[in-house]
């Protein structure tokens, strides 16, 4: 992958550095024509090549110790334990619930508690002071 | 060639010192500090439910008191200790290295443990925090009057140092083994702290963010976490069981690697299917990170997720069963005697299962909702972390003691000393799964008085267990300075800590370490 | 000693072990932001659409340009210290130091327009409440701050390699360098999440 002259370095990077320019106008323009949900599928895509292009061209994960990779792919890898278990917890939660799920689950609450059992709020002041 | 101890005495070489066995050190007088600071925090707590009323303490101190037991003991004495004591001392020593692979960043994590154990015990003494060690939201965010965010914070320094520690150890482990002792040579007190390290440094983290988010919604009252401003409390426990599940693992793996040296050496045998051993410390640290919502299954979750979690946290008996069979394995036929570290190592053994088998009540469904927010709950984990983690953690200091001090702990007293740890221990928790059973909710300084006879009971063994922790304190300060001058390897080890010298020199090893055949048959050359 | 101690090409590899297993831990780090957001993004998809679009894309635009071209000095400063170019691995880490200081000026004024639009959380947001803006400019702000933060760090570290490798006599600190890059890169990745996270979540409605 390098050339050992700093002449190919010079051009290894810049070509890397230009690809990353070329998918960020990509990202940007895909973005402003109304694709709904598909903007976040293509917005998160192009978000990976570019990660993934950092990672080898320039982290180095391609040199010859593999455990830099290992690291890299084993925290991949719990990221994605962490938002999948919650996330398909979230999206199945209303499907149907138990018999000690509170009726108003998923609506928001009124500010202040739903009973007078309810302890009170801190009196915080308010941001901005 | 003068020992690591003799060498640098002054405090200040004793607080500038990158030498893993002197930060080792380090980490053993504080954690010892904070075990008795919030063992003092229980003992108040156990007084006070001698008695049906709520009579020695309003209800707001005890809050304040089982948080402060909570926070003090899980992140200021359980995680850091058999890692940063134990596994500090003695991972360079097993592998035949010189120290660590930073040791500069060790002894950083040191400073860094401190300043938030100071941070915290700062936070209690302004008045303390009532939210409970698991600061649920929006009670820790919206509601809670108490010094929420020092604690917070203090939390989330200290789990830098976990991060360092468990980096270094990961590094270590990979990078410094000796020539020749390749990963299935490696002792299991090394393979379970490398399972451990992988718990720090990736759960950790997701901990200290937790926490920030909570200083966040706390500071500015914006929703995350307050479902009346459009934040998901689920969410919280999401995040935060993420972390705390693993952290049991952070408490309990090392506490396998311990008993797994201890048992093999006073049964005189190699240890039962070693390879087994690896793998199923290894399975259980992945398993760990995928059971986290066995914690909330009563919060109103997906009863889908709910299955899902509950499925998992089954799958985490089969490696935790293969270690016990294993090490009863180990006994068959061995010749055992029963010095004080195998009393540890076979009460624990014991312990653990009594802890591990309730836990799968705790990870069915239907059980669950009666048995959890009950005492069930308090009994199955302390069952997991004193009767198996501290219970390993004297073991191993009692193991390893003559290693590191140079001298030979009171052989009777350890054992009295243990054998009322046991009986104390017993007495202290088995009567809190009886009164989970029937009904008994935690975290309430007063209780319906039919609960008392069992409730005085735990009491009075909370007090020959105060006083069994008392003891080793004594016995083991006292042999500092006239106890038996140890050997190099007072107990047949075959561990390459025992090929050097009593206690080790600066250097660890004398010649070069290189290592020809398994660990647990004949380790390396190079004896001092 | 000859106890399992490691030479130059071994430290090298050493050092980058340990900086991946902390990015490792950094990475998990940013989960719980990464989860906020998706569960906001799921659950309230039309404030978050509204939210997304008060950000100013074009100066999140040129920010993350200004990013990942210091990315690349950055990458420059670490390929070419292997060559031992003194001169250049220095100026390549000045140049990487100081667009991370103009990112980080963009970034303020951003802020400052934010705030003045009363688009921080709270009883005078200027959004509708209750539809998920508040929350989507909490995990906004708190992901943009720590971001930040370790860019400041970032900055740091990379100006106090520059004056090593100024003052440098001898061979440049090889496995230094390479943890500064990776640490460097690694902020460069997260924000290369955030961008799409923060600005592009449904710029036209």
């Amino acid at each position: 992958m390098t050339e050992r002259s700093a002449v190919g370095i010079v051009r290894n990077v810049a070509k890397v550095w230009l690809a990353l320019l070329g998918l960020l106008a990509l990202t940007v323009g895909t973005a402003l024509l109304p694709l709904g949900l598909w903007n976040t599928v293509l917005n998160t895509v192009i978000a990976l090549i570019k990660v993934v292009l950092i990672g080898l061209c320039f982290m180095e994960l391609l040199r010859h110790d593999s455990l830099p990779r290992l690291m890299a792919v084993v925290a991949l890898f719990f990221l994605l334990i962490q938002l999948g278990q919650t996330i398909s917890e979230h999206l199945t939660r209303g499907i149907s619930t138990t018999p000690w799920t509170p009726p108003a689950q998923r609506a928001p609450l009124q500010h202040g508690g739903v009973d007078a059992a309810t302890p009170s709020r801190r009196a915080y002041p308010a941001p901005g002071h | 060639m003068s020992s690591y101890l003799t060498e640098g005495p002054t405090l200040r070489q004793w607080l500038t010192t990158t030498d893993h066995k002197k930060v080792a050190i380090l980490y053993a007088i504080a954690i010892t500090l904070f075990f008795f600071i919030g063992g003092a925090a229980a003992v108040i707590i156990r007084l006070e439910l001698a008695t049906p009323q709520g009579d020695l303490v309003p209800a707001q101190t005890y809050n304040e008191l089982f948080t402060a037991h909570g926070v003090i003991m899980v992140w200021f004495f359980l995680i850091p200790s058999i890692p940063s004591v134990l596994g500090n001392f003695l991972i360079p020593l097993m592998i035949g290295a010189r120290d660590l692979a930073f040791p500069r960043l060790n002894l950083a994590s040191w400073y860094i443990y401190l300043i938030g154990g100071v941070g915290t015990l700062w936070g209690m003494l302004l008045g303390g925090v009532d939210t409970g060690w698991t600061f649920y939201t929006p009670f820790s965010t919206m509601f809670s009057n108490s010094h929420v965010i020092i604690v917070v914070l203090s939390v989330f320094f200290t789990g830098f140092s976990s991060i360092l520690t468990g980096l270094n150890f990961i590094v270590t482990i990979h990078r410094l083994r000796a020539p020749g002792l390749t990963w299935f040579k490696l002792p299991l007190f090394v393979w379970a702290h490398y399972a451990t390290s992988i718990i720090l440094v990736l759960a950790t983290p997701v901990l200290a963010m937790t926490m920030v988010l909570i200083v966040i919604e706390r500071l500015f009252q914006v929703g995350i976490f307050d479902p009346a401003l459009g934040g998901d409390p689920l969410l919280f426990q999401h995040l935060f069981w993420f972390y705390s599940h693993p952290a049991v693992y952070i408490m309990v793996l090392p506490a396998m690697g311990v008993v797994s040296e201890i048992i093999p050496t006073f049964a005189r045998r190699k240890i039962f299917g070693y390879r087994f051993m690896a793998y199923a410390i290894m399975g259980i640290a992945l398993l760990g990170f995928l059971v986290w919502g066995h914690h909330m299954f009563t919060s109103g979750m997906s009863m889908y997720a709910g299955m899902t979690f509950s499925l998992l946290s089954f799958f985490v008996a089969v490696p935790s069963a293969i270690k016990v069979f294993n090490w009863t394995a180990t006994l068959y036929k061995g010749s055992i005697t029963f010095d004080a570290p195998m009393l540890y190592a076979l009460g624990f053994i014991g312990l653990f299962t009594i802890g591990g088998l309730t836990g799968l009540f705790l990870a069915a469904l239907a059980l669950d909702v009666h048995l959890t927010h009950t005492y069930f709950v308090v009994a199955h984990f302390h069952y997991i972390m004193v009767g198996g983690a501290v219970a390993a953690y004297l073991g191993g200091i009692h193991f390893w003691w003559p290693k590191v001090t140079g001298r030979m702990y009171p052989e009777m007293w350890a054992r009295v000393a243990a054998a009322m740890l046991f009986f104390g221990f017993n007495l202290t928790f088995f009567p809190q799964y009886l009164l989970g059973y029937e009904g008994m909710p935690r975290r309430y300084h007063s209780y319906a008085p039919e609960y008392q006879l069992l409730n005085v009971l735990s009491s009075a063994g909370a007090s020959i267990l105060a006083i069994g922790y008392l003891l080793p304190l004594c016995y083991l300060a006292w042999s500092l300075f006239y106890g038996r001058h140890a050997p190099s390897n007072p107990w047949e080890g075959r561990g390459l800590e025992w090929k050097t010298l009593s206690p080790p020199p600066v250097e660890n090893f004398s010649n070069p370490v290189v290592v020809h055949s398994h660990v647990h048959e004949v380790a390396g050359e190079g004896a001092a | 000693m000859s106890l399992t101690t490691i030479d130059d090409a071994g430290r090298l590899e050493t050092v980058r072990l340990g900086m991946w297993a902390f990015l490792a831990s950094e990475l998990m780090f940013f989960g719980p932001l990464l989860l906020g957001w998706a569960y906001g993004r799921i659950s309230m998809p039309d404030g978050f659409a509204w939210a997304s679009r008060q950000t100013d894309l074009w100066l999140g635009t040129l920010n993350t340009a200004i990013l990942l071209s210091s990315s690349a000095a950055m990458a420059l400063a670490v390929q070419l210290s292997a060559l031992q170019l003194k001169r250049q691995v220095g100026r390549c880490l000045l140049a990487c130091a100081a667009l991370g200081v103009v990112f980080l000026l963009i970034k303020f004024y951003e802020w400052h327009r934010e705030w003045a639009e009363h688009l921080f959380p709270g009883p005078d947001f200027a959004g509708p409440a209750h539809t998920g803006a508040p929350y989507f400019f909490v995990v906004y702000f708190s992901a943009t701050f720590l971001h930040a933060i370790h860019l400041t760090i970032g900055i740091g570290v990379t100006l106090t390699m520059w004056r090593r490798v100024h003052k440098s006599l001898g061979p440049l600190p090889q496995p230094a360098l390479h943890a500064a890059g990776l640490y460097w890169h690694f902020v460069d990745v997260v924000w290369v999440a955030l961008f799409p996270m923060l600005y592009l979540v449904e710029r036209t409605p």
